[in-house]
């Protein structure tokens, strides 16, 4: 069995009196791709929020590699290792594409204006060694070809993966994907899932959130379902698939 | 006993214009969701426009009162179907409108200047003489009719507009312009009626201030500031909080007045204001402001 | 050719605050409506160091930058909290503020009688009296603006900046600590703001609040868009086309009584047609300070 490097206990949110997420507890294992399934408003977008620090919790601990994140602003949990996507692709939109990759790489010398006049030529390093990696990234997300044009102009499934290649130029040990291949075409469906299947080879555990199910069994290890803000089932995709609960809730 | 109750009156004539101005500023800045700084052009245009129908034209009193509203009226009207319109329909962002708003702004008073000087005016014999004397307050006819009028668009506002089919159309372009606009209500259109209600109401407040006081080029930016102050402090869209908040400005700005001379009034306004931004963003009886979330 | 230089000058100075004013609305998505304040401040903080304390040109400039980059900290934290129009209202409220201290702190300020008698500037033991000499310090702080601006804005952290301006979100995802961006940001554009006052203060040897009002702030502005906000050449043009189409006016044989109100149309005029017609600007790389893709 690996590390656990995310552990949520027992968190609450509540939305002017509406419970998003009651007592909701869950762990991701080091290299491990958990599966998050549940109808609209089951909470699963609020997790990713909670955990990445963009809302608080009311209650309850969200521990990353055993150190207390709970409340900490949204960036300083990107800064130590925890990237996500959003559901609606976020990029800079009037921006090149290899700058929004770029923009992505944490703690760069550039970033502070000190070094911008008293240390140009660190920066100038640091910059090129970004770029080659940048477009290594985006050489083998198949969109070497934009890096010029601004991410305004990419397909919605090309910026999906763009989100992605971005929280892997993060270096992100943990990875939240919202709905990484809704609304995609089945070519490019099929290589955001491939991309997602080698991360744990790069040292990297993820958690998505996924409508598609048959997605969810080819990539994930471990399913959850919730529904209302708990966890309903949990286990092998298959099983949790097959559950009767699950079956319901989909076919309503 | 008479001083006291002179500062009464003089904290209900100057709250009682501020909720007329806030008012008028609301019915634009809630539906249409941006800052229509040209509101304060409009404002001062009744004014002008009575006194040229008065003292170039030689209109009597009555006609050229109903032009100078007319005229105000028409103007904040044109101005969104000629320029917040069709950038609306472009899919500009509040700032891009408040920008092109600063730009006529800038225009329509550098006219009114050009057309009339920068001095102060005054529109003569249009009966301004008459003043009351009550509880030792000295107060004009003009200034019993603002306060008048602002008692009226309380309650109009409160028990008629805020009820009715315009109001409750108002109130859902202001609330979800998509969903409105799913509904069947043509925003376009709503959007104007706010504009001409807000811009006759504020030009009737303009043309008061132009009996009480007399009126310059730039005399509606100021009163467009405390009527946005009113409005921010008491909640965008309350009427009863607007209505609170006047109050509350007049007191302070007649407090600071006293203490610290009279031109500090202005400073001491937007100091409440930067407060309440800080502070309390939804204003005095708002709910939160919704929050940007992910 | 006095005349010419003297324009030189003055198109340098409104590049100084262009340029400035870009780095927050443009680069960042933040607009203001309270630029003049900050170039007020640094006048102001010149003009009374030179006249009581006698202190020389170089270190009235730097307590000028510092003190304007304080109270552009001051502005910039609440960045953090206000969003959109609103935040744009509290930077007018503290245009209004900051003028309402220039006008009425007689003790300090002179109050509208302004500061006069500044002295000529003297650098490394040359006085500084002739348009020649005055130029080539102007045009040194304009150049030397002009290349932090041009660092910052193609560093890493200038792609920050960009970010925030597009999708604060997205930048917090990112990993960036866009409070911090947003004060550094202020504290830069209002510094350079403050030593285009110095600048002023120096050359015209008198303060007065005129100098930094509201539509001073709104001039700036309009250089901004003319040019294209959020590039970096942009703001360059629009402020030496803004300073120089009025000029050419004058030629044209206006009365010069008018002569004010008639910039004020011809800007006022542009700011509008470029939201209308070319939001970019001349030169701009991006369509607006603000806009959200959403």
């Amino acid at each position: 069995m690996n590390a656990v490097v995310l552990d949520v206990q027992a968190v609450d949110k509540r939305f002017d009196g509406v419970k998003a997420l009651s007592s909701f507890s869950c762990s991701l294992r080091h290299g491990e791709i958990l599966g998050l399934i549940g109808p609209n408003g089951a909470g699963k977008t609020t997790f990713f929020n909670l955990v990445t620090g963009f809302i608080a919790p009311d209650r309850g601990t969200i521990l990353f590699k055993g150190k207390d994140i709970t409340g900490a602003p949204p960036y300083r949990i990107t800064n130590q290792g925890i990237s996500r996507t959003f559901q609606n692709p976020r990029l800079i939109r009037q921006v090149s594409v290899l700058d929004n990759v770029l923009l992505c790489f944490q703690n760069q010398p550039g970033e502070k204006l000190r070094n911008i006049f008293f240390n140009w030529w660190r920066i100038r390093g640091r910059e090129n060694e970004h770029r080659k990696q940048a477009l290594a990234l985006l050489e083998e997300a198949g969109l070497a070809h934009k890096a010029r044009d601004p991410a305004v102009e990419l397909s919605y499934g090309q910026q999906k993966i763009l989100s992605l290649v971005c929280c892997l130029a993060a270096r992100s040990e943990v990875l939240l994907l919202d709905e990484p291949v809704a609304g995609i075409a089945p070519e490019m469906t099929e290589r955001i899932l491939a991309t997602i299947r080698g991360l744990p080879s790069r040292g990297k555990s993820v958690i998505l959130i996924e409508h598609n199910l048959d997605a969810v069994m080819t990539v994930c290890d471990r399913a959850i379902f919730m529904d209302a803000g708990v966890m309903v089932g949990e286990g092998p995709p298959d099983e949790v698939r097959n559950d009767p609960r699950v079956i319901e809730a989909y076919i309503d | 006993m008479a001083l006291g109750s002179q500062l009464l009156a003089n904290i209900l004539y100057s709250a009682a214009t501020i909720f007329l101005v806030g008012i008028s500023f609301s019915l634009a800045f809630s539906t249409a969701r941006f800052f229509h700084f040209a509101h304060a052009a409009v404002i001062t245009t009744a004014g002008y426009v009575s006194l040229a129908c008065s003292q170039w034209v030689g209109l009597s009193a009555l006609p050229s009162v109903v032009l100078a509203l007319a005229a105000s009226t028409g103007l904040g009207w044109s101005l969104d179907k000629v320029v917040y319109r069709p950038l609306r329909r472009d899919g500009a962002t509040p700032l891009v409108l408040l920008l092109a708003s600063l730009g006529l702004y800038t225009v329509l008073q550098s006219v009114i200047s050009i057309a009339f000087g920068d001095d102060t005016k005054v529109i003569a014999g249009h009966g301004v003489a008459s003043s009351y004397s009550f509880l030792g307050a000295r107060v004009t006819s003009i200034q019993v009719a603002v306060m008048g009028a602002a008692v009226a668009v309380l309650f109009v506002k409160i028990f008629l507009v805020d009820k009715m089919r315009i109001g409750l159309a108002l109130r859902a372009v202001a609330d979800s312009p998509e969903l409105a606009r799913v509904s069947g209500i043509d925003c376009d259109k709503i959007i104007g009626i706010a504009f001409c209600l807000g811009s006759f109401l504020g030009g009737a407040t303009g043309l008061f201030r132009a009996f009480d006081v007399g009126m310059t080029p730039i005399m509606g930016l100021p009163m467009l500031l405390q009527g946005v102050v009113a409005v921010v402090v008491g909640g965008n869209g309350r009427t009863i909080g607007v209505a609170v908040a006047s109050l509350l400005l007049a007191f302070l700005e007649e407090l600071a007045g006293w203490n610290l001379g009279t031109h500090w009034e202005e400073a001491a306004a937007f100091l409440l204001l930067l407060a309440f931004l800080l502070l309390r963003p939804q204003g005095i009886l708002g709910k939160r402001l919704r929050k940007s979330s992910a | 050719m006095e005349y010419v230089l003297h324009i030189m000058i003055l198109a340098a100075i409104y590049v100084i605050l262009s340029v400035s004013l870009n780095l927050i609305a443009g680069y960042t998505g933040l607009l203001s409506i309270g630029h003049a304040a900050f170039y007020g401040v640094g006048a102001y903080v010149a003009a009374l160091m030179a006249l009581n304390v006698h202190s020389g040109f170089l270190i009235n400039l730097v307590c000028a930058i510092i003190l304007g980059a304080l109270l552009g900290a001051t502005v910039g934290i609440p960045s953090l909290r206000i969003r959109d129009d609103y935040f744009v209202i509290a930077t007018f409220a503290f245009q209004i503020i900051t003028f309402s201290v220039f006008n009425n702190w007689v003790a300090l300020t002179g109050g509208p009688m302004g500061l006069p008698g500044v002295p000529q500037p003297m650098l490394f033991g040359l006085s500084i009296s002739s348009h020649v000499g005055f130029l080539v310090v102007v045009g040194i702080v304009c150049a030397i603006t002009l290349s932090m601006t041009q660092r910052i804005v193609r560093s890493p952290f200038g792609r920050v900046l960009k970010a925030i301006r597009e999708d604060e979100i997205f930048a917090q995802a990112a990993g960036k600590n866009v409070a911090t961006y947003k004060v550094l940001i202020f504290i830069i554009g209002a510094g350079m703001a403050a030593a285009a006052g110095v600048m002023h203060a120096y050359y015209i040897s008198f303060v007065d609040p005129t100098s930094f009002t509201t539509m001073e702030s709104i001039f700036i502005i309009s250089t901004v868009i003319v040019g294209g906000a959020g590039s970096l050449w942009g703001p360059v043009v629009g402020a030496a086309v803004l300073v120089l189409l009025p000029e050419l006016i004058r030629f044209l044989g206006l009365p010069s009584s008018a002569a004010a109100d008639i910039r004020q149309i011809l800007y006022g005029g542009l700011l509008v047609a470029f939201m209308m017609w070319r939001p970019r600007g001349l030169l701009g790389e991006y369509t607006l300070p603000g806009v959200d893709g959403r």
